[in-house]
């Protein structure tokens, strides 16, 4: 290292000029470039939702709130499914601590099938392979809740309070957009 | 900001701004340099001259490939201010959830605000190349604010689809995008703002897979491995300006895992998810690399922020079963925990004030020297009280840091000597 390098010390955080001429071309195209790969970023972190807003068919189902802030987003009611399993705590039927973590260690992926019955739609038992027909939601039951991206409706912070107390009475249904892959997108959610 | 270059009244004729003098080197780039910086190039240009070690020609060619710039100005600060402002401000449009207008619409707001900012920047920036301006500050506050913005896009597009609230997965995106952002347009500003969502998105993964405090502190420590170990990466590679942010916010990281570990509570057994594991094997390959490749104090820096790791593990894993504040009767493994998490933050804490040194950036010194303080305050307060008193703690400590410093004294002094007998 020459005594230019070692004493002058140019301010790291500074930087040579950018390139002129020819390379401002490549430049600009890396800038076009880092733009296109963010919405694609963007688009694979949303597919789920993007998908089955597309290309999925739709499903009514009933749901129950509780009323959080997401400190990003804002106001949402987040939202439970009675008619999906809930097959973290079995109180009615109890397991042993064996059969608990054999339970445990399945966790992960969980395919909800969906069928119709009356006006809305039920879950039926959690299974780790997809259905081979028929509609089905495919999930994560790795923690404490099962989750299937259908679990937030954001709304305006005023609507919010006023939409869980019209909601509580449990006669709300979400209307929901399924796509062959299990992935599903809330549309949305209106009292009966 | 970038003021015009700033000469002492006695330069030697050549200086930038003078008319006739050779200009840089047609390839030269041109670099920013302090006003101080600047004026110990002329006095040492002046010297070199004298002894006839450069022409005035090549002298005058040395000194315009630098222009004055300050690091931190007032419109520097007020920019960077103003750029974090309006992009939380925009990010809280979001979260109001404006619904006079409909979901796409607001996205596609949020995109065409994203894009101005982005041509903006653009086009300041040619234009700033044009004048011969490096390191303007408006450009920089408008790429910061599209490294912002970038973030309401991705909010934007999560609440109009009705992505679940709590996503990790969109912060990561938003500072994977920042990092692309801050790289294509070598921006310092976005680059920061990207490695700190990136962190924070690895931890939140890590701590939404449900694992205890065990996976939280060694995601950070991890995080800062990896982080200083990226940083060596680009020091070697030259990219100088881009290594500071990586190895800075790697420190900061690691101090802050080793302090979290360091609190006396039953932690969790070594249990973590696969976001843990991969992050420590990608944060371990890189600090392999780094050491594989990196000269002295880069591998001193790679070694003390992988000690920081194992710490960090060692004392999350350590468990015993009282609380410290629960009892007076402290059993053994607590006392020799506390003692052991005492020495070894000490220790790393040090072993970063002197990197600092090493590296001659304050900055990591006075992040070091503010981490022991606060970590020492905090033991002595809150977990050593019951123990031994406060004032015991800071004594010990005190104690044993101006024995550090008489040993280093001691070893420069015969360093100095060693040197005198050498060259005589």
């Amino acid at each position: 290292m020459t005594a230019l390098e070692s004493g002058i010390r140019p301010d790291p955080a500074q930087q040579p000029l950018p390139p002129t001429g020819r390379s401002r071309a490549g430049h600009l195209a890396r800038v076009v470039g880092v733009v296109l790969t963010s919405l694609a970023l963007l688009a694979v972190a949303v597919w789920p939702q993007l998908s089955a807003r597309f290309t999925g068919d739709e499903v009514v189902l009933r749901v129950q709130p509780v009323d959080p802030i997401d400190p990003f987003r804002g106001a949402y009611v987040d939202l439970g499914y009675p008619d999906l399993p809930r097959q973290q705590f079995d109180e009615v039927n109890p397991v042993t601590e064996e059969e608990q973590q054999a339970l445990d260690a399945q966790r992960g992926i969980a395919y909800v099938p969906l069928r119709q019955q009356g006006e809305v739609w039920v879950g039926g038992e959690v299974v780790r392979t997809a259905p081979a027909d028929g509609l089905y939601l495919t999930c994560d039951d790795s923690s404490w809740r099962l989750r299937c991206g259908i679990e937030s409706w954001f709304l305006p912070q005023a609507d919010a309070k006023a939409f869980e107390d019209a909601v509580r009475d449990g006669r709300a249904v979400a209307t929901v957009r399924v796509d062959g892959s299990g992935h599903a997108a809330l549309v949305d959610v209106e009292t009966r | 900001m970038t003021a015009p270059p700033t000469i002492p009244p006695d330069a030697p004729a050549g200086s930038p701004g003078q008319p006739g003098q050779p200009g840089p080197a047609p390839h030269a780039p041109v670099v920013a340099a302090t006003p101080g910086q600047l004026h110990w190039l002329e006095g040492e240009l002046a010297h070199w001259q004298s002894e006839g070690l450069v022409d005035p020609v090549a002298a005058s060619a040395i000194r315009n490939r630098y222009v004055a710039s300050r690091r931190f100005t007032l419109s520097h600060i007020v920019l960077t201010l103003g750029a974090c402002f309006v992009g939380l401000g925009l990010i809280w449009l979001v979260a109001s959830n404006l619904d006079q207008m409909s979901p796409l619409v607001r996205f596609l707001l949020m995109v065409v605000i994203w894009l101005g900012l982005i041509g903006t920047a653009e086009v300041l920036a040619a234009r700033r190349e044009r004048e011969g301006d490096t390191s303007s500050p408006v450009v920089g506050a408008v790429r910061l604010l599209a490294a912002g913005a970038f973030g309401a896009v991705v909010f934007q597009a999560a609440q109009s689809l009705q992505v679940p609230a709590f996503e990790p997965i969109l912060v990561g995106v938003w500072g994977l995008g920042a990092v692309l952002w801050a790289y294509a347009v070598r921006g310092v500003a976005p680059l920061v703002l990207g490695i700190g969502l990136i962190a924070f998105w690895f931890v939140w993964q890590v701590m939404s897979a449900g694992e205890g405090a065990f996976a939280v502190s060694t995601a950070l420590a991890a995080a800062a491995l990896a982080g200083v170990s990226v940083g060596v990466v680009h020091s070697m590679v030259g990219w100088r300006d881009f290594a500071l942010p990586w190895r800075e916010i790697g420190a900061a990281l690691g101090l802050v895992a080793l302090f979290i570990a360091a609190l006396p509570f039953a932690w969790g057994e070594a249990a973590g998810s696969i976001a843990l594991w991969l992050g420590l094997a990608v944060a371990g390959g890189l600090a392999v690399l780094a050491l594989a490749r990196g000269d002295r104090v880069d591998r001193f820096e790679v070694a003390l922020s992988a000690l920081a790791l194992a710490l960090t593990i060692a004392l999350s894993l350590w468990r015993f079963d009282q609380d410290v504040m629960d009892t007076a009767n402290l059993p053994p493994g607590a006392w020799a925990r506390a003692v052991f998490a005492v020495v070894a933050y000490l220790f790393v804490a040090s072993g970063y004030a002197v990197l600092g040194g090493m590296r001659d950036t304050s900055r990591l010194t006075w992040l070091a020297t503010a981490a022991l303080v606060i970590f020492v305050t905090v033991q002595a307060f809150a977990v050593f009280a019951p123990i031994v008193s406060g004032a015991a703690l800071f004594l010990i400590v005190g104690l044993v840091l101006i024995g550090t410093g008489i040993l280093a004294d001691r070893g420069r002094r015969r360093l100095v000597s060693e040197t005198k007998e050498a060259l005589s």
